[in-house]
């Protein structure tokens, strides 16, 4: 309840492994849909899994309309706590990177997919998601 | 003329402010009606009484409530006593004691309030959640081992009964089916929890099979949050374990605006034990004494209670009254962004009924001339 009366309270959440799995649930919800929920599986080893919390969704396999943004988002994620994990400082500028190709593709309707409210396609918002990223890349410093 | 013997359990902090209010719009409804009227009697039972004797209420306090034909129940909790004392001693004590299994929570948008949903998805809300109110993850069994030491271990053992989960789908099943839409969503979590709640599956499953006239879909908990959100108008009757429900309770009453106005029904459905009823808001500590805590839960609850009892003319009229306060936006209180009391909003109810019963009277006389 908290969660939606209060958004703005929370940053970081610990929670057991099925309140978890229900509190992610409805935070997706409340952030556009399983589309936009990376994740992150993490243990005291070496290996690190990413992976988008959505399921395989039959019903628009096929379509190339899935949003692309929680397994780019889950990959970003993966490639930070490689850095921050063996000190790899190219890892945490890639990071960057791509953060910033993310959010500009979302900021506009024309490059992001139906279930957020866009036009685009999956290869559309894919397109314009690497574009960004360039564009950052070779911006004059 | 029909009594009603009910039970008043106030409870702890604000509960006292809000039953008080609940008995005097009760009591207006029968004056107006004229068929049927109340016995009160008030229990000091509640945070207060455990600091004094060491017991929330007394022993044979279960076998007291037997006598009454419903329980109108106001808060509990306590900043200085755990919550596990002041929920298991008292408000658990008396669902699990009377054996009231299903619990059953309503949820809409009342007219004039602001929910934080866009509000084309906002209006769609008109929910009833059926919680499994006597076994499941709620059961108690359990223990600790280990104490103290580094191996010390917790367990929390879910409990789920053919028997059980019969008789709450059942129950389900019914309200669904007295429900336009006919539809019924069955909450799980069968694909991780791969013992009770395949068992639960399975007897829903074949409980649903009597009722051929309702369109049943099934959802695990976690999408269930989501499509709350997201979808709210594809949902109507829900059906959820104990633990489920209580988090999509809560997840639902944040959806359909402020938590002073929702309410719930602990229900013994064949009626051989009191239900109880009660808003489901906290004891609101910080609003003691102010005289400012919002009453509409409590009167929501008195709907649910009236409906028990089979006083379906009174309900509906004091369920109209709330919707008017509420649409006339001039009589609430500071959580719903007005100025008025606690008793400013009881007086405006009560106003309405007394309205409501004078054109009434007046109609039925201008027929009889």
């Amino acid at each position: 309840m908290k969660l939606v009366r209060e958004p703005q309270r929370f940053d970081t959440v610990v929670t057991t492994n099925m309140f978890g799995d229900i509190l992610t649930d409805e935070a997706a919800g409340l952030v556009g849909g399983l589309g936009m929920a990376p994740g992150l599986c993490i243990g005291r080893g070496e290996i690190a899994m990413a992976q988008a919390t959505h399921g395989s969704a039959p019903d628009i396999a096929g379509k190339g309309i899935a949003n692309p943004y929680a397994m780019i988002e889950s990959t970003r994620m993966l490639i930070e706590w490689l850095g921050r994990r063996r000190g790899i400082a190219a890892a945490a500028r890639a990071s960057a990177l791509m953060k910033a190709g993310l959010d500009a593709a979302l900021a506009d309707p024309a490059t992001r997919t139906p279930d957020i409210r866009g036009t685009a396609s999956q290869a559309e918002m894919i397109a314009a998601i690497l574009k960004n990223m360039e564009d950052v890349a070779h911006a004059p410093a | 003329m029909r009594r009603h013997k009910i039970a008043l359990i106030p409870g702890d902090g604000i509960g006292s402010d809000v039953i008080n209010a609940g008995r005097r719009v009760l009591d207006a409804l029968a004056a107006a009606d004229g068929s049927f009227g109340f016995d009160f009697e008030a229990f000091d039972w509640g945070s207060d009484r455990y600091r004094r004797v060491g017991k929330m209420m007394p022993d044979d306090g279960v076998d007291t409530l037997r006598g009454f034909d419903a329980i109108y129940f106001g808060a509990v909790g306590d900043p200085k006593i755990p919550d596990h004392i002041t929920l298991w001693e008292l408000r658990l004590a008396i669902c699990q004691g009377l054996d009231q299994y299903a619990n059953v929570r309503p949820s809409r948008l009342l007219p004039n309030i602001v929910g934080p949903l866009r509000p084309e998805l906002g209006r769609d809300i008109d929910w009833v959640i059926v919680r499994e109110n006597s076994e499941g993850e709620y059961a108690g069994a359990g223990g600790r081992a280990h104490r103290g030491l580094p191996i010390e271990v917790g367990l929390d053992v879910s409990v789920f009964t053919r028997a059980g989960v019969e008789r709450v789908a059942r129950f389900a099943c019914e309200l669904a089916l007295s429900r336009p839409r006919k539809l019924l969503t069955i909450v799980t979590k069968s694909n991780a929890q791969r013992h009770g709640m395949v068992l639960w599956d399975e007897v829903c499953r074949e409980v649903i099979a009597d009722f051929p006239d309702l369109t049943v879909d099934w959802m695990l908990v976690d999408a269930m949050t989501m499509r709350m959100v997201l979808r709210p108008g594809t949902i109507d009757t829900v059906l959820a374990t104990n633990l489920h429900a209580d988090v999509l309770s809560d997840l639902a009453s944040a959806l359909s605006g402020s938590l002073g106005i929702g309410a719930t029904a602990n229900l013994a459905p064949d009626r051989s034990t009191p239900s109880m009823f009660e808003p489901i808001h906290g004891s609101g500590f910080d609003l003691i004494g102010k005289g400012i805590a919002n009453p509409i839960g409590a009167f929501w609850s008195a709907v649910l209670m009236l409906e028990h009892l089979d006083e379906s003319r009174a309900a509906a009229a004091l369920m109209n009254a709330i919707e008017r306060v509420a649409a006339e936006g001039t009589t609430l209180t500071p959580d719903l962004g007005g100025t008025a009391t606690t008793h400013d909003v009881t007086d405006a109810v009560i106003r309405i009924i007394q309205r409501q019963n004078d054109a009434v009277a007046n109609a039925t006389r201008d027929v009889a001339e």
